[in-house]
C-alpha cells in the first residue's frame, strides 16, 4: 500500500505555476476591462467636444459659417472624412489626459423632396448649411471618431417661398413625359423628377435661373426663367425626340491560357504509349511559359495534387498559338509527328506517378490499375502558385469513393470507365463545339459544357509552338459585363447569360444617333471601343466582344453647354479629383478617365475661362470599365465682386469679417470671409446687380453698411468699396504656470481698461445693475495651461490683463495673482505671450 | 520472492518533504512575492486611479449638465457673479432667477460646490478645486462660460486624479 506522508515538491510548484496563471490571467482581463472602461470614457469627452464646436460654429453669425472650400481628407476611416483647413481649421484638444482632435465640415445643402441634398461647396448660399463635427482620438493605437451633423439655417432667408411647376410633353404626340430629369443649372442637386403625368413642382429661393430638362431618349431642353418671391411660376415643356440606335454583342473575358486537349494514352508506331496536354493561349500577348507556367496532376487515388517536373524546350506561347506538353518528342499521331514544346522530365518520381517507370506516363487510363480513369490535372503559375485552368474527369463505376474526379470547374467531365486509350478531350472553340478552324478558347469554368470527349481514336491533331495561330471566337462570357457608351442619353446596361453552352449577351437600347465610346467591362477586365457609330433605328451588332484589357479606371462623360445649350469656345476644361483632365469638344461633350471608387468632376477651374463660373459635381461612383455618361453641366456667365475692410481709424486691414452679397430680390448669393489681408473676392455670381453688406456683430460699426454693385460684364472683377469696421474683435492670449509647472486646474483671466483697486485687485460683482462704462473680458485658462481672451479693438486707453490662481492647500484656497498693463489690441488680431507664473 | 516484492515496496514508499526541498520553496515564494507585491501594488493604484479620474469625470458633467441645464433657464438681466465671501476665488459664485421665477445660486465653498434651489441648500462635490462663472464680454450677460475643475487625493496625496470641464452657455431669456 502506498501512504502518502505530505506534499512533494513537484505537487508543491504545480500548484505555484497554477496559482500565478490564474493571476496572470486576472491582471489581464482587468487590463482589457480597463481598456473598454477607458474607451467609453474616451467617448463620451467626445461627444461632448463635438456638441461643444457645433455650439460654437452656431452662434457665430450665418454669413460667417462658410461653407468649407479648402478641404483635406482623413483617410484613416472609410469613406475618407473630408474636413476644413482654412476657416475652420483642425483643433488639438487635451482633455483627461488623451488628445482629441476636431475637424469641422461645412457645406451647403437644399431641402429636395423632402430630403437634406448635399451641394458642392463652391454652390451659392441656399440659406441652409450641414455642419459636422468628427472628433477623432487614438485608443489602444487604434484610430475612433464620433461625429455629428447639424443643419444651420439663415433666420433672414425666407426658405424655398417660390417654385416652379409644369408639364413635360413630347413635342409630337404631346404625351406627358415621366422621369424626366429637372435641373437648376445654377444648383446642382436643386432637382425634380416628372411623375407619371408628366408633371413636376420644385420649391426654390426667388431669383434668375436656367431650366435644364434631360429625359432619356429626347433632346434636352434649356431655357431661363426669372421667379420672384412668393410666386409659383409654371413652365411647360415640350421635348423634341431624338433618334437612336442600339448595340448588341456577346462580351467574353480573354485573360487566361487554357488546357485545350487531354490525351492520356494513344500508342506510337514503335509501341510507346504516349500522353499529351495541349496549351491554347487565348489572349493577345505571348506567354512566358519555361519555368513560369507549369502542371500539377492528382489520381482518384491521391490526396493532393502532384506536381509534374518538366523539361522545357520551347520558352514561349504567343497569341492565338499553342504549348505542346507530353512524355515523349515527337508525338506521332497517324503517322504525323508533332514536336513537343516540353515534357515530363526524368526526375519525377513513381511515388508522386506510379506509371511513371518504366513507361513514362503521368496521367493513367482505364486498366491501368484498379479503378484507374478519373484524374484532373491543373495548369499553374509556378510564381504565385495560382491556378490558371483545370479540367477534370470522373470515372462514374469506379469503386466507392474513387468515382468523382479530384477537382474540377463546374462540374467533371462525366466518364462511366474514365479516360482511355485512344480516348480525347478536346476544348470546344465556340458554344458549336470543337473546330479545327478556330482556337480552343470557349471556358464558361464548367469541364462537363467545355470539352468534347472523342472516344474513339484521336481525332483532333495535337499542336504546338509553331502550330499556326488560331483565331479566337470566344472565351470566358461576360457574365454581368457592364455596357455603356458617353452618347449621354443610354443608360448603361448588364449583360446576362443565354443559351446552352451558356454566353452572354446584350443589348443597349436607346443611343443617341451619332459617333460614340462604348465601354464593356466585367471586374477588372474591359475593352473601349472609340468609333461606334449609331444611325436612328440602326442595330449595330458587334459579335463577340473581347474584353483583354486590364482596366482599373473608368469613365466620367456628359455635356458642357452656356445657358441656350451651345457649345462654349475657347473649349472649357475639366478636371477630375483623381487628376486627369480634358477639354469640351466641339460636340459639347467631355470624356474624363478616372480613378475608380467616389469621384468630382469640376468644369472651368479656378474660372479659368474668366466669363463663366465654374461648377463641381460631387460624389459620382465610378467601377472599373463603367462610363458615366450623363455628368452634365451648364455654366452661365458672370462675374466677381471685390472689397477691402480696414479698421476703423486706420489703414490696418482687417480679415475674419463675413461678407454677404444680396441680388436684386434680396436672396443671398455669395459670403466670404475677408483674408488678413481685409480682402475679399466671390465667388463668379451670373451678371446683374448685387447689395454687398459686411456682416458684423451688434457692437461692431461698418461704414458704409452696404454698397450696391452691378457686374455688367461677363469675366469682370468689380470692386465694391472699402468698409471700415470699427470696434471689431482681437485676442489676447498666454499661460499660467504655478511652481514651473502648468495650471491644469484653471486660472481667472480678466481683461479690462480699468485698473482694478486692492490686495488681489478686486473685479466688482457683475450684473446687469453694476454693469456700466468699460467692459471686461474674461475666460479661464485651459487644461493645457494656455488661455485666450477676445477682446474689442482697444488702443486708448489700453488693456490691463489680471491672472487669478486659486491654490488649494489643504482644505483652504490661497489666491495668487498677477497683473500686466499697457496691452494694445487690433480688431482681428491677436496679442500673445501674455503669460504669467508664480 | 516475498522478500524482493517488500523490498520494492520499500523502494516506492514516500518520503516526507526533506528540509532542503522545503527551504528551495520558501526561497521560491518569496522571490515570487517579493516580485509580484510591487506589481499588484502599481496594478491597484492604476485601477485606483482611473476609477478615482472615471468618477471625478462623471460627477463633473452631471453637475455640468444640472448647471448649465438650470442656467439656461435664466433671465439675464438677474444674473450675478461674485464670490461667497472674500477669501473664495473671484467669481466663483453665480445667482440668478428663473422665467419661472425660482431662485438659484451655485458657488465655491472651500473644496465645497453648493447649490441654492429656491433656499434648500445642498453640496454637489466636495472634490471642488476649481470654479469660475465668468461673461465673455460683460457687456452681454446673454452667454456665461463655466469652469469646473474637480480633483481628488490619492495615496497619501502622492498622486492627483483631475478632471476639468468647461461650457458655454447662452441664455435664452432677457
Amino acid at each position: 500500500m502506498i501512504k502518502r506522508v505530505a506534499f512533494t515538491l513537484t505537487e508543491l510548484m504545480v500548484s505555484v505555476v497554477v496559482i500565478s496563471v490564474f493571476i496572470v490571467v486576472a491582471v489581464e482581463s482587468f487590463k482589457y476591462i480597463q481598456r473598454g472602461i477607458q474607451f467609453s470614457k474616451d467617448r463620451t469627452i467626445a461627444i461632448n467636444l463635438a456638441q461643444e464646436k457645433m455650439q460654437i460654429v452656431k452662434q457665430k453669425l450665418y454669413y460667417k459659417v462658410v461653407s468649407s472650400t479648402y478641404t483635406d481628407y482623413l483617410d484613416d476611416f472609410n469613406p475618407s472624412i473630408p474636413y476644413d483647413t482654412y476657416y475652420f481649421p483642425p483643433e488639438n484638444i487635451l482633455e483627461a489626459g488623451v488628445q482629441y482632435t476636431r475637424y469641422t465640415y461645412i457645406i451647403p445643402v437644399v431641402e429636395s423632396g423632402g430630403q437634406i441634398v448635399e451641394l458642392p461647396p463652391q454652390t451659392p448660399d441656399t440659406g441652409m448649411k450641414k455642419i459636422t463635427v468628427t472628433v477623432v482620438w487614438k485608443n489602444n493605437n487604434e484610430k475612433k471618431k464620433v461625429q455629428i451633423s447639424n443643419i444651420y439655417t439663415n433666420r433672414d432667408t425666407a426658405m424655398s417661398n417660390s417654385a416652379i411647376t409644369g408639364s413635360i410633353k413630347d413635342s409630337y404626340s404631346f404625351v406627358p413625359i415621366p422621369g424626366a430629369m429637372i435641373n437648376i443649372a445654377e444648383y446642382m442637386g436643386v432637382r425634380g423628377v416628372s411623375d407619371s403625368n408628366g408633371n413636376y413642382l420644385i420649391d426654390m429661393t426667388p431669383g434668375n435661373y436656367t431650366l435644364y430638362i434631360e429625359a432619356r431618349g429626347y433632346f434636352p431642353y434649356l431655357g431661363m426663367f426669372s421667379v420672384g418671391p412668393n410666386q409659383t411660376l409654371t413652365q411647360n415643356v415640350l421635348l423634341t425626340k431624338m433618334a437612336s440606335g442600339e448595340i448588341r454583342g456577346y462580351p467574353w473575358i480573354r485573360d487566361h491560357l487554357v488546357i485545350s486537349q487531354v490525351v492520356g494514352s494513344t500508342v506510337n508506331p514503335s509501341g510507346f504509349d504516349q500522353e499529351y496536354i495541349e496549351i491554347f493561349n487565348p489572349t493577345t500577348y505571348t506567354w512566358l511559359v519555361n519555368g513560369n507556367v507549369g502542371l500539377k496532376f492528382q489520381r482518384i487515388y491521391d490526396n493532393e495534387k502532384k506536381i509534374i517536373q518538366i523539361d522545357y524546350i520551347n520558352n514561349s506561347i504567343s497569341s492565338g498559338g499553342f504549348y505542346l506538353f507530353a512524355n515523349t518528342s515527337p508525338v506521332i499521331i497517324n503517322q504525323i509527328p508533332v514536336y513537343a514544346d516540353a515534357v515530363w522530365s526524368d526526375s519525377n518520381s513513381s511515388s508522386d506517378f506510379p506509371y511513371f517507370n518504366p513507361g513514362y506516363n503521368i496521367i493513367p487510363v482505364f486498366g491501368d490499375g484498379p479503378d484507374e480513369g478519373g484524374g484532373a490535372v491543373e495548369l499553374y503559375d509556378i510564381l504565385s502558385s495560382k491556378t490558371i485552368d483545370s479540367v477534370g474527369w470522373n470515372r462514374n463505376n469506379g469503386a466507392s469513393g474513387k468515382k468523382q474526379a479530384p477537382f474540377y470547374e463546374g462540374s467533371a467531365i462525366s466518364q462511366d470507365i474514365g479516360l482511355q486509350i485512344a480516348e480525347q478531350y478536346v476544348r470546344y472553340s465556340s458554344t458549336n463545339g470543337p473546330s479545327i478552324a478556330y482556337g480552343p478558347s470557349y471556358d464558361s469554368n464548367n469541364n462537363s459544357v467545355d470539352f468534347y470527349d472523342y472516344t474513339s481514336g484521336i481525332s483532333v491533331s495535337p499542336n504546338n509552338s509553331s502550330s499556326p495561330s488560331k483565331t479566337v471566337v470566344s472565351a470566358t462570357p461576360a457574365y454581368g459585363a457592364i455596357v455603356g457608351c458617353n452618347d449621354g442619353f443610354s443608360i448603361s446596361t448588364n449583360a446576362y447569360t443565354v443559351g446552352n453552352p451558356p454566353y452572354s449577351y446584350f443589348d443597349l437600347t436607346q443611343i443617341a444617333t451619332g459617333t460614340w465610346s462604348c465601354s464593356i467591362s466585367s471586374n477588372t477586365y474591359g475593352v473601349v471601343m472609340d468609333t461606334i457609330t449609331i444611325s436612328s433605328g440602326s442595330i449595330t451588332s458587334l459579335n463577340s466582344v473581347f474584353l483583354d484589357t486590364q482596366i482599373t479606371w473608368g469613365y466620367v462623360s456628359g455635356m458642357v453647354t452656356d445657358v441656350f445649350g451651345a457649345n462654349i469656345t475657347p473649349a472649357i476644361k475639366v478636371i477630375s479629383d483623381s487628376g486627369s483632365s480634358a477639354y469640351v469638344a466641339s460636340n459639347k461633350r467631355y470624356m474624363l478617365n478616372v480613378s475608380t471608387g467616389m469621384v468630382n468632376v469640376t468644369v472651368n477651374p479656378n474660372n479659368l475661362d474668366t466669363r463663366y463660373v465654374s461648377i463641381s459635381s460631387s460624389g459620382i461612383n465610378v467601377l472599373p470599365g463603367e462610363i458615366n455618361s450623363s455628368v452634365d453641366f451648364v455654366l452661365f456667365q458672370g462675374g466677381r465682386i471685390s472689397g477691402y475692410v480696414t479698421i476703423a481709424g486706420s489703414t490696418v486691414p482687417l480679415g475674419g469679417v463675413a461678407v454677404a452679397i444680396y441680388d436684386s430680390y434680396d436672396t443671398l448669393r455669395d459670403e466670404q470671409i475677408t483674408a488678413n489681408n481685409g480682402r475679399f473676392i466671390t465667388n463668379v455670381l451670373s451678371t446683374g446687380t448685387y447689395v454687398v453688406e459686411p456682416m458684423v456683430d451688434s457692437k461692431e460699426n461698418v461704414n458704409p453698411s452696404t454698397a450696391t454693385v452691378t457686374i455688367a460684364t461677363a469675366g469682370s472683377t468689380v470692386f465694391s468699396t472699402t468698409f471700415t469696421v470699427s470696434s471689431s474683435l482681437g485676442y489676447v492670449k498666454g499661460s499660467v504656470k504655478f511652481h514651473g509647472n502648468i495650471v491644469k486646474s484653471g486660472a481667472l483671466i480678466l481683461v479690462t481698461t480699468v485698473t482694478l483697486t486692492g490686495t488681489p485687485p478686486a473685479p466688482p460683482i457683475l450684473s446687469s445693475q453694476t454693469i456700466t462704462g468699460a467692459p471686461y473680458y474674461m475666460a479661464s485658462s485651459y487644461e493645457d495651461g494656455s488661455y485666450s481672451v477676445e477682446v474689442r479693438q482697444s488702443t486708448n486707453p489700453k488693456y490691463n490683463v489680471y491672472s487669478y490662481y486659486p491654490d488649494l492647500n489643504g482644505s483652504t484656497f490661497t489666491i495668487y495673482w498677477s497683473s500686466k498693463n499697457n496691452i494694445s489690441v487690433l480688431g482681428g488680431q491677436s496679442v500673445g505671450g501674455i503669460d504669467f507664473s508664480w | 520472492m516475498v522478500k524482493i516484492i517488500k523490498n520494492k515496496y520499500k523502494n516506492i514508499k514516500r518520503r516526507a518533504t526533506t528540509l532542503s526541498e522545503l527551504m528551495a520553496v520558501v526561497v521560491i515564494m518569496s522571490i515570487l512575492v517579493a516580485v509580484g507585491v510591487p506589481v499588484l501594488n502599481t496594478v491597484n493604484q492604476n485601477i485606483m486611479m482611473s476609477k478615482t479620474r472615471l468618477s471625478l469625470q462623471q460627477d463633473a458633467r452631471n453637475i455640468m449638465f444640472l448647471i448649465t441645464r438650470v442656467t439656461r433657464e435664466a433671465k439675464a438681466s438677474t444674473v450675478s457673479i461674485s464670490r461667497y465671501n472674500t477669501s473664495e476665488p473671484f467669481y466663483s459664485k453665480i445667482n440668478f432667477t428663473t422665467i419661472d421665477n425660482r431662485n438659484y445660486q451655485f458657488y465655491q465653498n472651500g473644496t465645497n460646490l453648493f447649490m441654492v434651489d429656491n433656499g434648500r441648500t445642498r453640496v454637489l462635490t466636495s472634490d471642488l478645486r476649481y470654479l469660475a462663472f465668468t461673461f465673455p464680454e460683460s457687456s452681454n450677460l446673454g452667454i456665461i462660460s463655466i469652469s469646473i475643475t474637480l480633483e481628488k487625493n490619492l495615496f497619501s496625496g502622492k498622486r492627483k486624479a483631475l478632471h476639468m470641464a468647461s461650457e458655454k452657455v447662452r441664455i435664452m431669456n432677457e
